[in-house]
């Protein structure tokens, strides 16, 4: 049920070392969508030696957090830490030779349901990483007083580190935690529950769906909504 | 200005976020990315240079994106020398609470959701890695064009960026985004039936009475309880834990 001990330890920081490259992408450079969940699950899959439940793992997250959005101050969860380890926890799980008979969606419902308790725990993670970047201000400001630009300047980039660091830990922490949670859970699961887990995945696209609509302007939204749903049933 | 300077900077401002903070947010970003600039019109006297640089450590917060309009502005008053820029920084803050009210509503309420619920509609039409690829592609070829292009629009045309970006009529974009953000969710709830093998006379109308259920309880809880946050967003995920914890030892 569980993976041996030099497996868990070189998935643990292959996960925690590539997948915190991936986790800059959120805030600290470029920005180009790397990090949503549908891409960073894949990744954990694929760094796990399973992408297809990786995938199928992003498409349930993708749309779940949505509609945290950053403004100002708010820092929303951290899904693409969450879908690293999911990715990854359920992709490492799926190839051991107890789960062969395992049902995919059954699996990654157990395992998301395991790791998104950790949601509260990204966030104070990011929260750390920005009032630790405050230090950098400064400086920043006492080389510049010292007129010494080049290196003064460059302080900004130690962001990266600062947010590398933190996601490459708290990664390594969740991924350890989880790999050794969810067997026991799937373990404990008595048999009868096994044929309901399948299709209660559909809880996480479909709450997703739902906070989506609920953000937008409601009764406009709800009515388009409604409408193209009857088109689809009549067609 | 040299064309390899603009690039610099530009490219630069892909690091815009890289120490946000919660003291003065995005400023290091912005005086990292000016800085090239910066160098060449003072690199002669260091002492000076280090003043310029810190007159850029001010409080600064905008969207990331239209942050470049911004950039691109305040690279061409700072050319025209320092009493321009020094009027460019203290029109920069109004820019950027105006940039980040529209680049956000834009682009986090707009473009992402978007792109989100067609890539995961591809996925549950056919699942493959085109959902991926479609996501990056759509979601940057936007992104990009419209990074650089308010970047260009900034250093050549000054404050004329404004008018730029007016001309775009970003809000009616994201209240047409919205709209096909809403029927690709549609489409979604639908390829779920056949997803999770639903279809039947009761069971196909699950996800669709599963969705009302949600938004309605979303809307009583906002109402009877306050607060804006989706909390079902945090109960779901432990409320199933403790689910799953109940059923393992009862």
């Amino acid at each position: 049920m569980w993976l041996d001990f030099s497996s868990f330890i070189w998935l643990t920081a292959k996960v925690s070392l590539v997948g915190a490259l991936c986790a800059l992408d959120r805030t600290a450079a470029f920005q180009i969508m790397f990090s949503r969940p549908l891409i960073a699950a894949t990744l954990g899959g694929v760094l796990a030696g399973n992408w297809e439940i990786g995938l199928l793992i992003g498409a349930s997250l993708e749309l779940y957090f949505l509609s945290e959005i950053p403004v100002g101050t708010n820092i929303p969860t951290d899904d693409t830490l969450l879908a690293l380890v999911a990715g990854g926890v359920a992709a490492a799980l799926s190839g051991l030779s107890s789960n062969a008979m395992l049902d995919a969606k059954s699996l990654a419902l157990v395992v998301l349901l395991a790791v998104l308790p950790w949601a509260v725990f990204t966030r104070k993670v990011d929260s750390w990483v920005r009032v630790r970047n405050a230090r950098l201000i400064d400086e920043m400001e006492t080389r510049l007083l010292a007129c010494e630009n080049a290196s003064a300047i460059n302080f900004h980039l130690h962001g990266i580190l600062n947010f590398y660091g933190a996601a490459a830990v708290a990664l390594g922490l969740m991924m350890a935690i989880s790999l050794l949670l969810v067997p026991l859970l799937l373990l404990l699961l008595p048999a009868w529950a096994w044929p309901l887990t399948d299709r209660m995945l559909l809880l996480f696209p479909a709450a997703g769906i739902a906070s989506l609509l609920y953000n937008m302007n409601q009764k406009r939204q709800l009515a388009v909504f409604a409408g193209v749903s009857m088109l689809l049933l009549v067609f | 200005m040299h064309l390899r300077l603009e690039q610099r900077i530009f490219l630069r401002s892909l690091y815009w976020q890289t120490s946000w903070n919660f003291a003065r947010m995005q400023c290091l970003g912005l005086a990292y990315a000016i800085y090239p600039l910066l160098e060449k019109l003072y690199g002669k006297n260091s002492e000076h240079l280090a003043q310029r640089t810190r007159r850029y450590l001010v409080c600064f917060n905008t969207n990331p994106y239209l942050a470049a309009a911004i950039l691109g502005f305040l690279v061409h008053m700072e050319s025209q020398g320092e009493e321009m820029g020094d009027q460019g920084l203290a029109l920069s803050g109004s820019l950027a609470g105006l940039y980040g009210a529209l680049g956000d509503a834009f682009f986090w309420n707009g473009l992402k959701p978007m792109v989100s619920a067609l890539a995961v509609m591809i996925f549950f039409w056919r699942p493959s890695l085109w959902a991926l690829v479609f996501l990056l592609c759509a979601y940057n070829l936007v992104h990009f064009g419209v990074r650089y292009t308010v970047y260009l629009h900034g250093l050549h045309r000054g404050i004329g960026v404004i008018e730029t970006i007016n001309s775009w009529n970003l809000p009616l974009l994201r209240n047409v985004m919205e709209f096909v953000t809403t029927a690709s969710l549609a489409v979604t709830a639908f390829l779920l039936v056949d997803y999770f093998a639903l279809r039947g006379s009761v069971t196909s109308v699950a996800p669709f009475l599963l969705l009302l259920a949600l938004i309605g309880w979303l809307g009583w809880r906002r109402k009877n309880l306050g607060g804006d946050r989706p909390r079902l967003l945090e109960i779901l995920p432990v409320g199933g834990f403790v689910v799953l914890v109940c059923l393992i030892f009862f």
